[in-house]
């Protein structure tokens, strides 16, 4: 149904009642604006001059209270309502398919409280990732989330995707970090999560807003646990010939629970380009490395056991300083022009498996995609970085050099791809996403991922916003009714 | 147009949100559209002929400093400040600048203060050009350099007339007027080769901008800061002594971040003047400015007044007793906002304090 012009007027105006004439945009580059993330397919349309979806309005709320008002209006016209946070999503999570209102919630950025007794922050979600690491860290404190997003992101968009930061293998992921939430139900209702360290007190609602992106409530709010900045924090690189031995490496330091806060293998194709470019080291084989840190005694008793697993195989020693340098260059990676840019196509499918799966689905995927879409050239490349008890995320990609002009050949390509890359990831016995959200573009795999239980999800969905006024398109639910 | 010889660095800016937490007038705002990214990609639209300027984009490239700290902040350093002035001259050539940029008039001329014409000895060698603190119609700051290089018995002499440096004015994208500025600032140095200029803002033009205008000053001529000759007076021990402990807030400018020596000379001469120096939690390099960078304060008052406002509390947070930048620009502008929270001030001004 399209929304006509006098109910735009209306609504504007109901809109600049709530938040100020001033906070709510409705020209082009204001909508334009708000409309492109790290997602390539808007960035696509951008390139291609093609039309990318817009929002009929932007609005920047001062304070929770004008988002829960935005909200009930949103329910009154049956509008959808799209979360904006820092831009930082790679899934489409912010695209305005259906138009309606973008609420930017960047205003909500205060810290309320870092309390010492409980080593806990909380803040309001809004708040950018880098400026709250750093006022956490001239308190000699840190929220370990160093997400490659982490310049853009907000703390709730941290949640909204269930993101990882790359010391994730020791500190956990954003969902493990968060101890209770404040949302803006779908209705417009403030609601906060129990502020306890657990329960027993039926299913936990918290963890329902963490990874919904939005679809069941808008995070403006979180505590969330923090670390005394470590005494010591240690690299150190390794070469293994190919990356068969340094998978077996890393899974049997995780199995002996040695707590290293990274490990970061790159296989033969990353290790021959991104660190060889990077680093500035003419390397071939598997670069990895690998991080502790801590009390310095335990570090060393940790990365003695540790390198002691690793020199068991024909791996060369490449020191610390070239762990360090990984550490210290970690987001030149993500500064153009190293950055995987246009005219590129390219996509990051980073996804999850126990140890005894994951080799097997990395060459699974990686002949699949290079033999379906040899025509195009594509290359796939892959590191494993967040790493688990029992298994680990390849963080893959897939890059075409030279993708269709035409943009809706480069969307049907972009497509295709994507649609193999999740079949095999789930046939191989992985999952569709480890760490950067469904979003739009895999919103069309989750049933596949979920089988009969997707309805768990739906039935939640419809309970807390029947018309499917938040976010509508992303994770695999439908349009605003 | 100026805007495509920048599109190599457009195409980077356009999808990149490295350095969003950077930003004087994002960081207030928190409006999307004042990033770096989404203004790189609404100008790479515009040069590759995607779309057209329209009001609301033409507004954006003026309601904005050039967020020199974005350029600070980016590993490879892209341009922002070019481009943004590219962009600016762009909207002026095309006749579209909003009216407060097409009313600005550089200060063309003016005779110099009796008070400060006091300290000029005509005999002297180094000529003094007060440039910024003209552009900032802010004589105090004039008036404290020449009382400490007198104190300390540097002997300058001033122009018979001052003229606008044209910083301002090519910020703006006012290309011709900052010619004419350029033209007359070169006339009044005339058989002078030591300049000593008050501020970054003026030492940017005359080294770098004026060639790039095609007004190039004699082969011979040597353009000096105020801060380096302050930072030889303090070696010589004739400025201070060095036991000031008062806690100084070092501010940024984003004319000191465009100028070659960047922030080294300001934070050398003030770690001497006191022991306890504060930086923002990036350091200097990364620190935002007044709000005066690049224009803000003509174009967008309101906001640059709101980017002040948030500089001084920031000091105050810090624990500082003073606010301290080695931009005359910066500083008239911090005061006219700060409502005397803080000792705000120059070098020159510090020192006389």
């Amino acid at each position: 149904m399209k929304t006509s012009q006098f109910l735009i007027n209306q609504i504007q105006t109901e809109l600049e009642a709530i938040a100020g004439k001033d906070n709510v945009l409705t020209s082009y580059a204001d909508k334009a604006g708000y409309s492109v993330d790290y997602f390539w397919v808007p960035r696509m349309l951008i390139d291609r001059g093609a039309d990318v979806p817009l929002p009929d309005f932007v609005v920047i709320p001062n304070n929770v209270e004008e988002v829960s008002e935005i909200v009930k209006l949103a329910n009154i016209y049956h509008i959808p309502v799209i979360p904006f946070g820092g831009g930082g999503g790679s899934q489409g999570g912010i695209m305005p398919v259906y138009g309606g209102i973008t609420v930017d919630v960047k205003r909500l950025d205060q810290i309320i409280v870092i309390n010492e007794t409980n080593q806990t922050v909380t803040a309001q979600a809004g708040i950018n990732g880098y400026r709250l690491e750093q006022a956490l860290n001239r308190t000699g404190y840190t929220l370990p989330h160093y997400a490659a997003s982490v310049h853009s992101a907000t703390l709730g968009g941290y949640l909204a995707c269930r993101g990882s930061g790359v010391l994730s293998t020791k500190y956990g992921k954003a969902e493990d970090m968060v101890l209770s939430v404040q949302v803006v139900l779908p209705n417009g209702d403030i609601i906060r999560t129990l502020p306890v360290p657990n329960h027993a007190a039926g299913p936990g609602i918290l963890q329902l807003f963490v990874g919904a992106e939005g679809s069941f409530g808008i995070i403006t709010e979180a505590t969330m646990q923090i670390e005394r900045m470590p005494e010591v924090r240690r690299f150190q690189a390794f070469l293994f010939p190919d990356m068969h031995d340094g998978l077996d490496a890393g899974r049997r330091i995780m199995l002996e629970r040695l707590s290293p806060c990274v490990i970061r293998l790159y296989d033969e194709a990353s290790t021959s380009t991104r660190i060889k470019k990077i680093l500035e080291i003419d390397i071939e084989g598997s670069y990895m490395v690998i991080g502790f840190d801590g009390f310095p005694e335990m570090v060393e008793l940790q990365e003695k056991r540790a390198f002691d697993i690793i020199h068991e195989y024909n791996v060369q020693d490449l020191g610390s300083e070239l762990g360090q340098r990984w550490w210290d260059h970690r987001y030149d990676f993500y500064f153009p022009p190293d950055v995987l840019d246009f005219p590129w196509m390219y996509g990051t499918m980073d996804t999850l498996a126990p140890f005894d799966k994951m080799e097997n689905l990395y060459w699974e995927k990686k002949r699949a995609i290079e033999e379906t879409f040899a025509d195009w050239n594509v290359r796939y490349i892959a590191h494993f970085s967040h790493w688990y008890a029992w298994g680990v995320m390849v963080y893959d990609r897939f890059i075409i050099e030279q993708p269709p002009e035409d943009a809706s050949e480069a969307l049907r390509l972009h497509n295709q791809i994507w649609d193999l890359a999740v079949e095999k990831s789930l046939e191989c016995g992985g999952i569709i996403n480890e760490h950067h959200g469904v979003g739009l573009k895999l919103a069309r795999h989750v049933r596949k991922q979920y089988g009969p239980a997707f309805q768990v999800l739906e039935a939640l969905k419809h309970g807390l916003d029947p018309h499917n006024v938040l976010n509508p398109g992303k994770m695999g639910f439908g349009p605003t009714t | 147009m100026k805007i495509k010889n920048y599109n190599k660095y457009l195409v980077g800016c356009r999808f990149c949100p490295m350095c969003k937490p950077f930003g004087e007038v994002s960081n207030i705002t928190k409006d999307e559209t004042h990033s770096t990214r989404v203004r790189g990609m609404l100008l790479w639209q515009i040069a590759n002929e995607k779309t057209k300027w329209d009001d609301a984009t033409i507004k954006l490239i003026f309601e904005s400093t050039l967020d020199s700290v974005s350029q600070a902040f980016c590993v490879n350093h892209y341009p922002v400040p070019e481009y943004m002035v590219a962009a600016r001259m762009d909207i002026v050539e095309a006749n579209l600048e909003p009216e407060c940029v097409r009313l600005y008039e550089p200060a063309i001329s003016q005779s110099i203060d009796k008070s400060v014409q006091a300290f000029s000895n005509p005999d002297a060698e180094v000529l003094f050009y007060p440039g910024d603190a003209l552009s900032a119609n802010y004589g105090a700051s004039t008036n404290a350099i020449t009382q400490v290089l007198s104190r300390a018995e540097v002997s300058v002499k001033l122009p018979d007339r001052l003229s606008d440096c044209g910083g301002l004015a090519y910020c703006l994208g006012k290309i011709d007027q900052a010619r004419e500025c350029a033209n007359n600032v070169t006339a009044d140095f005339s058989g002078c080769n030591d300049i000593l200029v008050d501020g970054p803002m003026s030492y940017w033009m005359l080294t770098k901008i004026y060639p790039e205008l095609g007004i190039n000053l004699p082969e011979n001529t040597k353009i000096k800061m105020v801060t380096d000759t302050l930072n030889e007076l303090q070696e010589q021990n004739k400025l201070a002594n060095t036991e000031n402990t008062a806690n100084i807030y070092l501010l940024g400018s984003e004319f000191s971040r465009l100028t070659e020596p960047g922030y080294a000379p300001f934070r050398k001469l003030m770690k001497s003047l006191s022991k306890s120096v504060i930086e923002s939690y990036d350091g200097l390099e990364l620190a935002e400015g007044s709000g005066a960078g690049g224009g803000l304060h003509i174009t967008s008052p309101h906001l640059a007044k709101a980017v002040s406002e948030q500089r001084v509390l920031e000091a105050i947070a810090a624990g500082a007793e003073w606010l301290v930048c080695d931009s005359p620009l910066d500083i008239a502008h911090l005061k006219l906002c700060s409502d005397e929270k803080i000792n705000i001030g120059t070098p020159a001004e510090f020192l006389l304090s």
